[in-house]
């Protein structure tokens, strides 16, 4: 399988002088699919997420998943499926009179925040509460980063993922990079 | 004045003693104290020059309030002016400076002003450069000399070696200042659970308690800081001032973190600029002690009283040996009591007839003379206080017998309290004067989600103050305001202010309203004179309350004596409201990261790595980042570019396209919804074909042009220019969710997704064929406006044929994370073909020759028409911009209209000349003008694309090309716009 070369190829991790409290991680998403549809969405788009094991469309701030399949529903008549490996068969399922499924894999990259300095980090970068009370475990909201639009993941206790827009990925990686200094991070390859 | 550091007491670490330099002298400080106590420590009086006349100035309050003693901090890149000595935290090896003033503080050559002074009144500057003189060129040459000898210290031209960070917070209650309100409201709603931001634009939390002898507070205040401190739901941000209230419950909040060392810690950013959300505020923002107006009222020496208090209480400084207090309230009682105390002699005139005894008895008690009915009338000494003229006063503020000298070496002066209201009247309220309290108050509506509280809400007395705090985060409402006590109450019984003058009504000297701004009291009476009614009008002109201070010591007193003239009330006379900020903010901290490398976000192509180790030089295009040309093809842009666009018409040549906006257009209707959108048509449209289109706006003006690929039954893949992709989605999700909602279409930006390059030159079809060996690119199995399925090196793409560049050309898309490896193997198989990158310049150079519009012809401004395009309307349905396009503004037939040029001579045309007749004057608009200019290799000549008034019956005329920023005169034929290969037979081939 050919490798998806990641867009952050020059990276320029500055010296962080303090202890790292933050492990910062890029990584492509996998199978990013986009289904959509127009008029009853419910309708058109419950079949197939019936059978990729979800109750329905579901809501706007908490992710759906099942197994290794996560669903955010991004609009009203939008839903992003993301999958570590293969989401092709998803198109079969949609009624392309009613609904249509859209490849973004290569659209987005993934950015990996670890540690108890996370919420610190992202209140540096995003207009969004991130306390536990407020924004939960699998809860995910859509904002902006540096003017650019951003969908944010919390994926456990202190760890986050930012999905980024890959033609903007590396001006947002010096961004983040640069906002975590003060705070102290290490980059892991790969392991968002 | 004789300043002097006190034996004990005071807040500050007596055990650690550290060296500071004003004006290069070293003066003896201890942690913490501030600059401005240091200098009275060190009996340095005079610190400061004034704005205009470049009096001498001294220290005058102990806040943010201070209009007198700002300085110049630090050196060198990190110099920061008008930073005021009272904030200013004193750190090992600060060094300040004063300014305004040449060759010295105190020998000042601008100090000759004084002398100009009956000239140089209210708005001179609009009356001495109106006539007799014709034009501005009198004022242009004075403005020079005039900002020289006024002016607010200077600013740093290096680049700021510091860093900033911005950060966002949320927060159930924002509580603003930590004085006992603010404590009181910290307390409560800490120990309810609630998520409390306490903010302290000090380094300590204590607020006024602080200026009370400390063995009074110390114990209460250590208790209460340490429960904050332990409350998990609490966070403390000292050193931080909350500078502006907005719309939503947002507050913005300036974080001090590393200004009280002499260099931020490696990574650390000096200041952080809060963006604070919150679900309800309170406002204990304290009051700020107003002056008395009197002749002499601005020499070094003349005090706030409370601020003396503070300097006494918390810094252990005694400002001055033989005090006059002067008062118009109870407040300065407490001032006169800390001097007494400190050892000083003190007398104390209040300008009321009469005061409780509970007042006056533990002043005489400590031998404080008091004098009942009086007030100060003028300060004597130049560059520090020498003494006062006292005299009893009448009820209008004039002297009632001659005035009579005595000496004094510090004058505390309080003309009662302005509550801190500037956070709610930025919300768009109006203060009341309360002629009661002798203040404005926030009476007139309350902000929902936002209380005042303690001296900020007009409250007097700390016991108050603190209740009031415990009570209105536990009810969160606001509640009734307690009955004031005697103790330390400003409230009680105050005289209203206004100007302590001569018999005459006429301040015996020169009285300032504004000390910041050197605006005196004769100043405001001209202003009256002048008929200057409104208060924000003499605001203006005077600009009393225009300083950096924004007015916090000089408001009051100008309305008062507006009052006092229009023989009205202050509340008659106007009201003043607050704009952020209330203290100035480095714009560093506003900006954050995002200055240098984060000054906008940059985009990138897959290949863009790529590109600059092989030696392109970027473009900006938009956000993108493009190769503009590659230095291996000649020495710089010109000789590159037409090398590059040579070897294109010459071999075969490979650019980067992934920056053209790219939209999927997905469902059962989406070729209703091109017809719509498209001014040409798209029914008909098979799959595996693609088709180019424009669409106008709905003014009928051309919004954006590209191509677009049927990819299935329902799915379509659209192109748009570069600059205009954003533009062209929104437009589209726009219609869809309003006016197009029957319409069974997504439309999705898939620019992200797929990178795209041009390979185009007579060798294309032969490199193409090379590498995607398993389809058939000839003519018949691909002729133009095609597109396949294709695989190269394992790779999936797909293959459009289409010509931008009007040689042989193919558009090739793959996902973008494949698009380097994809590149690499087109270059890798490149040399048999003689392939070239290429840039952008080429690649306009070649469009032009082509004559194909962009974006310089796409320019908001020109019709179908104008561009030539006309055929491509369809006539049998209607489309975005068809009803429009009609105006009879558009059909003139006077328009200009696309034409080439071909410029005469070696040296091309600048884009944006205009053009006119070869005969005729060279005045006005012109005929049209150049658009899109180039040297065209293909025709060895410069050439150009113009709009030029019935430009195609013109063809052949000879025209003038004029650029009048360098003020030269051009030549040119005007020809087809078609310059090169008009037939298409080699984009055809």
């Amino acid at each position: 399988m050919l490798e998806v070369r990641s867009p952050i190829a020059v990276s320029k991790p500055a010296p962080s002088p303090r202890k790292a409290q933050l492990s910062l991680s890029e990584k492509a998403p996998g199978a990013l699919i986009q289904i959509a549809a127009w008029g009853d969405v419910e309708a058109a788009l419950t079949p197939a997420l019936k059978e990729l094991g979800f109750s329905g469309l579901g809501g706007y701030q908490e992710i759906q998943g099942t197994g290794e399949i996560l669903a955010y529903r991004t609009a009203p008549d939008r839903i992003l499926l993301r999958h570590p490996g293969s989401l092709s068969a998803v198109a079969k399922t949609l009624d392309p009179e009613l609904a249509c499924s859209l490849d973004l894999s290569h659209a987005r990259w993934v950015f990996g925040i670890e540690g108890t300095a996370g919420p610190d980090l992202l209140a540096r970068l995003l207009p969004i509460d991130c306390t536990a009370e407020i924004f939960a475990i699998d809860h995910f909201a859509q904002s902006a980063l540096h003017h650019v639009g951003v969908l944010l993941h919390r994926r456990a206790e202190t760890r986050w993922e930012l999905l980024v827009p890959v033609t903007w990925a590396q001006s947002l990686w010096d961004y983040m990079t640069d906002a975590a200094r003060p705070l102290g991070y290490r980059i892991e390859r790969g392991t968002a | 004045m004789t300043a002097s550091r006190l034996q004990q007491g005071g807040w500050i670490d007596r055990s650690r003693e550290i060296s500071v330099r004003f004006d290069g002298e070293a003066l003896s400080a201890h942690p913490g104290d501030t600059l401005a106590s240091a200098l009275l420590a060190n009996d340095r009086v005079m610190v400061a020059r004034s704005f205009k006349y470049h009096r001498p100035r001294g220290v005058y309050s102990a806040g943010a309030e201070e209009p007198n003693a700002l300085v110049n901090l630090r050196d060198g890149a990190r110099s920061e002016p008008n930073t005021r000595a009272t904030q200013i935290e004193v750190y090992e090896g600060l060094a300040a400076r004063s300014q305004n003033a040449w060759p010295s503080l105190r020998w000042d050559v601008g100090a000759l002003n004084q002398l100009l002074s009956p000239a140089i009144h209210a708005g001179f500057y609009y009356k001495t450069f109106i006539g007799p003189f014709k034009g501005t060129d009198f004022w242009m040459r004075c403005e020079h000399f005039i900002r020289k000898a006024a002016g607010m210290g200077e600013g740093q031209r290096a680049a700021d070696p510091d860093s900033y960070e911005k950060v966002n917070a949320y927060c159930d209650l924002l509580i603003v200042g930590s004085g006992p309100a603010g404590l009181g409201a910290a307390l409560a709603a800490g120990r309810s659970g609630a998520r409390v931001l306490l903010v302290e634009q000090d380094w300590q939390l204590g607020g006024s308690l602080l200026s009370r002898p400390r063995g009074q507070t110390e114990s209460w205040l250590t208790a209460v800081r340490s429960e904050l401190n332990a409350l998990p739901n609490v966070t403390l941000l000292t050193r931080t001032t909350v500078f502006g209230a907005y719309d939503s419950e947002v507050y913005g909040a300036v974080e001090r973190l590393w200004d009280h060392v002499e260099t931020p810690p490696e990574g650390q950013p000096r200041q952080r600029y809060w963006q604070i959300r919150t679900k309800r505020a309170v406002l204990a923002t304290g009051a700020l002690e107003q002056p008395l107006v009197f002749a002499g009222n601005d020499r070094p020496g003349v005090m706030l009283a409370g601020a003396i208090g503070s300097y006494i209480n918390r810094f252990a400084v005694r400002p001055g040996r033989v005090a006059l207090v002067a008062t118009n309230n109870d407040s300065a009682y407490a001032t006169a009591l800390d001097l007494a105390a400190a050892g000083a002699e003190v007398t104390l005139l209040d300008s009321r007839n009469a005061v409780p005894d509970s007042l006056t008895r533990p002043l005489e008690e400590r031998g404080v003379s008091i004098k009942c009915g009086h007030a100060v009338f003028a300060a004597r000494g130049h560059e520090r206080v020498g003494g006062a003229r006292i005299a009893p006063v009448g009820p209008d503020g004039r002297a009632l017998a001659a005035l009579e000298d005595i000496t004094c070496d510090l004058i505390a002066v309080s003309g009662g309290w302005a509550p801190a209201l500037h956070l709610w009247s930025q919300r768009q309220q109006k203060p009341t004067y309360d002629p009661e309290r002798a203040c404005f108050r926030a009476l007139g509506g309350w902000v929902a989600a936002q209380s005042l509280i303690g001296a900020a809400a007009g409250t007097g007395g700390t016991a108050a103050a603190h209740a009031e705090g415990l009570a209105i985060a536990e009810s969160g409402t606001q509640p009734d305001l307690p009955e004031a006590d005697l103790g330390d109450d400003w409230t009680r019984a105050p005289q209203q202010q206004m100007p302590f003058t001569g018999l005459n009504g006429k301040p015996t000297g020169k009285a300032f309203i504004d000390l910041q701004h050197d605006v005196s009291v004769t100043d405001i009476d001209l202003a009256e004179q002048e008929g200057y009614r409104s208060v924000e009008h003499l605001k203006r002109y005077t600009t009393s309350g225009m300083a950096t201070d924004q007015g916090k010591t000089s408001n009051v007193n100008a309305l008062a004596r507006i009052a006092q003239l229009r023989g009205s009330s202050i509340g008659e006379a106007g009201t003043t409201t607050f704009r952020p900020p209330y203290t100035p903010v480095a714009i560093g901290a506003l900006v954050g990261h995002d200055c240098g490398l984060h000054f906008r976000p940059i985009r990138r192509t897959a290949l863009h790595d790529w590109h600059e180790s092989n030696g392109a030089v970027m473009t900006e295009a938009g956000p993108w980042m493009r190769p503009w040309y590659y230095q291996d093809a000649g020495a710089d842009l010109r000789q590159a570019y037409r090398q590059e666009a040579e070897h294109v018409r010459k071999h075969v040549g490979l650019v980067d396209v992934s920056t053209l906006g790219k939209i999927q257009v997905q469902g059962p209707d989406a070729a209703e919804f091109l017809n719509r959108v498209y001014v040409n048509g798209w029914k008909s449209l098979a799959v595996g074909r693609l088709r180019y289109g424009i669409m106008l706006r709905d003014d009928g003006i051309v919004l954006d042009d590209g191509a677009t690929a049927r990819l299935d039954t329902h799915d379509y893949f659209m192109s748009t220019t570069t600059a205009n992709a954003a533009k062209v989605l929104a437009f589209a999700e726009e219609l869809l969710q309003t006016a197009w909602r029957d319409l069974r279409v997504q439309v999705t930006s898939v620019t992200d997704a797929w990178a795209a390059f041009a390979i185009a030159g007579p060798k294309a079809r032969g490199l193409l064929s090379s590498l995607a060996k398993e389809s058939d690119l000839s003519p018949s199995a691909l002729p133009n406006n095609h597109w396949i399925k294709a695989e190269i090196a394992g790779i999936a793409l797909r293959i459009h044929r289409m010509s931008y560049s009007g040689e042989l050309a193919y558009e090739l898309y793959c996902p973008s994370g494949h698009g380097r490896a994809l590149w690499e193997a087109i270059v890798a198989a490149g040399p048999a073909f003689s392939l070239k990158p290429y840039g952008t310049e080429a690649m306009g150079a070649l469009r032009i020759e082509k004559g194909h519009v962009a974006g310089p012809e796409l320019d908001g401004r020109t019709t179908l028409a104008d561009l030539c395009l006309e055929g491509f309307a369809s006539k049998k349905k209607a489309f975005v911009g068809s009803v429009l396009r009609h105006r009879p503004l558009l059909q003139d037939k006077e328009r200009p209209t696309l034409v080439g040029l071909e410029i005469e001579g070696s040296h091309g045309a600048k884009p944006g000349s205009l053009l006119f007749s070869a005969e005729g004057s060279t005045e006005g608009q012109g005929e049209g003008w150049v658009s899109s200019p180039t040297y065209s290799p293909a025709l060895k000549r410069n050439i150009a694309l113009a709009f030029l008034k019935r430009g195609p019956e013109r063809r052949g005329e000879t025209i003038r090309v004029v650029d009048f920023l360098s003020d030269t005169t051009l030549t040119a034929k005007v020809v087809s716009h078609h310059f090169f290969d008009p037939e298409g037979a080699r984009q055809n081939a």
